[in-house]
C-alpha cells in the first residue's frame, strides 16, 4: 500500500508478461494498476516523449428493458457537455455505449492533462440538459431505430441477436423505451450507474501515478448516493417490418466467452473462404461482441427464393471449409493478420487505451489485452478445430419477400 | 487442389531474404538521400515510409496515370509477396510517391527488405499491372462527372498554369489509361525510381534497431512564390445540389513551414463555428506546394444558397487576421490548440511518416515540431499573414438566379 495526496491506495498485482506475446507487445502492458479507495480503478500505461495523453473512463451498467437506450442518450448528452470545453484546447473527446456500459474518452496534449481530467468530470457529471435537448436526442435515436427496422440487413442482425441472446436488452432500445426516457428517468439511470467505485480508467501519459491520481478526485458519485433500478414494464416493441426485395439468410455461432482469439481467427478464415468461393451472392461475416458472449454471424442476400438456398449453401460451406481447411500455414497467416489488425487499432495513444480499456471492460482484467495477444499467438489448427467444434449448432434466421 | 496461400508462395523468397539481405535501415548499403528514425512511444507496429520524388508531374502527355499505376502495381506486388504480418499502402501524388509499410515488430526487417527489393529490383508484374489498370479505369469511369472531383481538378489549374505538367490528373483519363502499357511504367520506373533520390522515415523501431539516421546532403530549394500576383475568379454553373467553393491565397517566402501551417490552422478554426453551421457540409484548409510557391487553399462544400455568404466569410476571416493578427492570450490559446492538433495527428504513425518524409524531401531534414511550435511568435504569425497575396476564387454550383 502507498499513500498519495492523503489517499490510501491499494496497488494491485500485475499479471506477469505472457511468454508468447511479442516483446513489443509490452505496449499493452500496464505499468501501474491502482484501486482508489471509493474511486475508480486506474490502469496507467506510462509513456514518455510522445507529448500526447489519452484517457478512457468506463462506467459499467446494465439497462432494464424499460430503460433500453438510456446509455446512448447519456452518451449523447455527455458529448454535448464536453464538446465546447474540449474545443478550447483542441482535445478530442467521445462518449460511447459499449456492451458493458459507457466509455468516455479524451485525448490531447500531455501538458493539458489536468484539463483532460476536468473534461472527464464534465462527462460523468449529472445530466442537466437545456429544454428540448433530450427530445432532440430521442428523435435522432428513434430515426436510427426506424432506419434499422426498414433495412433488411439490420433486421436480420436484430433477429439473429434476439435468437442467440434473447435475455439481453438491445442497446439501441425500442421506440417504446425511448419514449419513456425523459430527463428524470435519465437522471435516475445516471444516479444508479455513475458511482466512482465502479468506474475504471485507463490512461496513457507521462505523468506519474500520484500526479494523475490527484487529478482524478471527485469523478462520479459516492456509493451512498446510489439509486434503485426502475420498475417499469418492458414496452415490448420491435419496430416495423422491412419491405423485402431479396431473400435474406443468416447464421450466428455463439461463443460464450468474450476474449477468445479463436473467434477472430475463425471469422477471418470464414470471410476468406467466402471471398475465394465466388458464390455470386452477397454474403458477409461479422464478429459481434455482446455483454457476455461473442457472435460469429454469417449472413447474405440473393434475388430469388431459389437463390436463398444458395446463400444457405454458401454460408454453410464457408463454415464447413473453415473447419476442413485448417492448414498450419493458413492459420499462421490468419493469426498474423488478426494480430496486425488488433495492433493497428492500438497504434495511437487513443487507440491503445481503447483496446486495453475495452478488453478490461469485457473480462475485468486490466492486463487482458496482453493476454489476448499471447493467446492469439498460441492458436493452432488443432485448437481452432476444437474451438469450432465446441460452438454448437448455429442460430438461423431467414427473411423472405 | 487449393492454390497455396501467399504466405506459402512467398516463403522461399522470404527465407532467401533472411539469409541474404540486410535491411538498408539496419546498417547496409542502400544509400537513401535521407533517413529519419523515431523509436516511438509504446508503438504497437513498426511503420516505415519511403517517399520517392516521382509523381504524376512525370507522366508523359497522353499517358497520364502512369506514375499512379506504377505505384499501385508495385504495392500490389509487395503485398502479394508479404505474409499476414506486414502490409504496404501507396499514395501517389503530383510530385512524389509514398510507400508505407506497417509490420509486426518482429517482422519488419524481412518485410522492409522485401519492399526495397520490390521497389528497386523486382520485375514489374504484368498481371498485377493489368489488374490495377482495370481497377483504375473502373474508378475513373464511375467517378466521371463527379462535381467534387471536377472542382478539385479545376482548383489545381487555378493554383498553377493549366499547361504545367503538375496540373495533370494523377489518375489519368480513360483514354490515357487505355493508351499506356506496362513498358511505359517500366520506363518511368527505370528513370525515376532510385533509392539515392528517395527518403525514408521509420516510427516504432524500438531501442534495439541499429540505425543510420542522416539528413540529406543536397537539398533542392523549394520555390518561394508568390504563385501569382493578381487574383482571379472562375464560376462554373452545374445543376448540382451543393456548391463547391475554393479560395486560394499565394504565400511569398521564405517562411517557416510550421508558421504557414499555423496560419492555415487559424483560418480553419475561425471558419468552424460551434454549434456547426448546418449549411456548411465540409470545410478544409490546406497547404499546397504549387509549382511557383506555397498556396493556402480554403475548400468548402456548402448549401448553394449559402455559397456567397461562405465566400465572403472566408475573405473576411483572412482579411481580419492579416489586419489584426492574434496576440496576447488569444495567440497563446491559438498556439495551444494548434500544438494539440499537430500532436494528435503525429500520434498516428503513418501520418507521422508522411509528414516526416515530406520534410526530408523538401528541406533535407525533419522538423522538430515541438521546438518549432514554441518558437512561433505573434510577430512570425503576423509576418506569415502579411505574406498572403490576392486570392483566386473558384465556385462550382447551380445558377442561383434560376431559383
Amino acid at each position: 500500500m502507498r499513500v498519495v495526496s492523503g489517499i490510501t491506495l491499494v496497488l494491485l498485482p500485475l499479471a506477469p508478461l505472457a511468454i508468447h506475446a511479442q516483446a513489443s507487445d509490452a505496449a499493452f502492458a500496464p505499468d501501474t494498476i491502482v484501486q482508489m479507495p471509493d474511486g475508480p480503478r486506474v490502469t496507467l500505461l506510462h509513456a514518455d516523449g510522445g507529448g500526447v495523453a489519452a484517457l478512457r473512463l468506463s462506467v459499467p451498467f446494465i439497462e432494464s428493458a424499460a430503460e433500453a437506450g438510456a446509455g446512448r442518450m447519456l452518451a449523447a448528452l455527455a458529448e454535448q457537455r464536453m464538446a465546447g470545453p474540449a474545443r478550447q484546447i483542441g482535445a478530442r473527446v467521445s462518449a460511447s455505449r459499449t456492451p458493458w456500459g459507457l466509455a468516455y474518452s479524451v485525448e490531447g496534449a500531455d501538458v493539458d492533462l489536468e484539463y483532460l481530467t476536468y473534461l472527464l468530470r464534465l462527462a460523468t457529471a449529472e445530466p442537466r440538459p437545456e429544454r428540448g435537448v433530450v427530445d432532440a436526442i430521442r428523435a435522432e435515436l428513434t430515426v436510427d431505430l426506424e432506419r434499422q427496422a426498414e433495412s433488411p440487413g439490420d433486421r436480420l442482425l436484430f433477429d439473429l441477436r434476439r435468437a442467440a441472446a434473447p435475455e439481453l436488452t438491445p442497446l439501441a432500445g425500442s421506440p417504446g423505451s425511448l419514449r419513456l426516457l425523459d430527463e428524470a428517468r435519465l437522471r435516475a439511470v445516471w444516479r444508479r450507474s455513475h458511482q466512482s467505485a465502479s468506474m475504471s480508467l485507463v490512461a496513457m501519459t507521462a505523468a506519474s501515478p500520484p500526479a494523475l491520481l490527484a487529478m482524478l478526485e471527485a469523478i462520479g458519485l459516492p456509493a451512498d448516493q446510489m439509486a434503485d433500478s426502475l420498475a417499469t414494464p418492458d414496452p415490448q416493441e420491435t419496430g416495423a417490418s422491412p419491405l423485402l426485395l431479396r431473400s435474406w439468410y443468416g447464421e450466428a455461432l455463439v461463443d460464450h466467452a468474450l476474449a477468445d482469439p479463436h473467434a477472430a481467427v475463425a471469422a477471418y478464415l470464414i470471410s476468406q473462404n467466402i471471398a475465394r468461393s465466388g458464390t455470386g451472392v452477397e454474403v458477409g461475416v461479422r464478429l459481434w461482441q455482446l455483454r457476455d458472449r461473442t457472435l460469429i454471424v454469417v449472413a447474405g442476400a440473393a434475388r430469388s427464393r431459389r437463390a436463398a438456398a444458395s446463400i444457405r449453401e454458401a454460408v454453410q460451406a464457408a463454415l464447413g471449409d473453415a473447419v476442413s481447411s485448417l492448414d498450419a500455414c493458413v492459420i499462421e497467416d490468419a493469426v498474423d493478420r488478426v494480430g496486425r489488425e488488433y495492433r493497428t487499432r492500438a497504434r495511437s495513444p487513443g487507440g491503445l487505451v481503447e483496446q486495453v480499456g475495452r478488453m478490461a471492460d469485457s473480462t475485468g482484467g486490466a492486463s487482458d489485452a496482453l493476454q489476448y495477444l499471447a493467446g492469439l499467438a498460441r492458436v493452432t489448427a488443432a485448437s481452432l478445430s476444437e474451438y469450432l467444434d465446441g460452438l454448437g449448432p448455429p442460430f438461423v434466421v431467414e427473411l423472405l419477400p | 487442389m487449393r492454390a497455396p496461400p501467399p504466405s506459402v508462395a512467398a516463403g522461399g523468397l522470404l527465407a532467401a531474404l533472411i539469409c541474404g539481405c540486410v535491411s538498408s535501415l539496419t546498417g547496409q548499403s542502400t544509400p537513401y538521400a535521407a533517413v529519419s528514425v523515431d523509436n516511438g512511444t509504446r508503438a504497437t507496429l513498426v511503420v516505415i515510409g519511403a517517399r520517392l520524388p516521382v509523381g504524376s508531374v512525370h507522366d508523359v502527355v497522353g499517358l497520364e496515370g502512369t506514375a499512379w499505376l506504377l505505384g499501385k502495381t508495385l504495392a500490389a506486388q509487395a503485398n502479394a509477396a508479404l505474409s499476414g504480418d506486414a502490409g504496404v499502402t501507396v499514395d501517389v501524388g503530383r510530385s512524389s510517391t509514398l510507400f508505407t509499410l506497417s509490420a509486426l515488430p518482429n517482422a519488419w526487417g524481412v518485410a522492409w527488405a522485401m519492399l526495397e527489393r520490390t521497389l528497386f529490383d523486382a520485375t514489374l508484374d504484368s498481371t498485377s499491372f493489368e489488374r490495377e489498370r482495370t481497377r483504375l479505369s473502373g474508378q475513373v469511369l464511375f467517378q466521371s462527372g463527379s462535381p467534387a472531383l471536377d472542382s478539385e481538378g479545376r482548383v489545381v489549374q487555378l493554383v498553377s498554369s493549366p499547361s504545367n505538367p503538375w496540373a495533370r490528373s494523377p489518375r489519368g483519363t480513360r483514354a490515357s489509361l487505355d493508351a499506356l502499357t506496362i513498358h511505359d511504367a517500366q520506363l518511368l520506373r527505370r528513370s525515376k525510381y532510385s533509392a539515392t533520390s528517395s527518403v525514408v522515415a521509420a516510427v516504432g523501431l524500438g531501442d534495439n534497431a541499429v540505425l543510420r539516421e542522416h539528413p540529406a546532403q543536397l537539398v533542392n530549394s523549394p520555390p518561394q512564390g508568390p504563385a501569382w500576383t493578381v487574383g482571379t475568379r472562375l464560376d462554373v454553373t452545374q445543376e448540382v445540389t451543393s456548391s463547391w467553393i475554393s479560395v486560394a491565397y499565394p504565400l511569398q517566402g521564405p517562411l517557416s513551414r510550421t508558421a504557414m501551417e499555423f496560419v492555415a490552422h487559424l483560418i480553419r478554426w475561425r471558419l468552424s463555428p460551434l454549434p456547426p453551421d448546418p449549411d456548411r457540409y465540409e470545410v478544409a484548409v490546406r497547404l499546397v506546394d504549387a509549382p511557383l510557391g506555397v498556396v493556402i487553399v480554403v475548400d468548402g462544400a456548402v448549401a448553394p444558397e449559402a455559397s456567397k455568404l461562405f465566400e465572403q466569410e472566408v475573405v473576411r476571416v483572412v482579411s481580419d487576421l492579416a489586419l489584426d493578427p492574434p496576440a496576447g492570450d488569444v495567440f497563446t490559446w491559438d498556439r495551444r490548440r494548434f500544438r494539440t492538433a499537430r500532436l494528435l495527428t503525429e500520434a498516428t504513425p503513418e501520418l507521422a511518416v508522411a509528414r516526416i518524409t515530406s520534410d526530408l524531401l523538401r528541406d533535407g531534414k525533419r522538423r522538430d515540431l515541438a521546438e518549432d511550435m514554441w518558437e512561433i511568435t505573434p510577430a512570425a504569425v503576423a509576418g506569415a499573414l502579411l505574406a498572403l497575396g490576392q486570392p483566386r476564387v473558384f465556385r462550382l454550383g447551380p445558377d442561383l438566379r434560376s431559383r
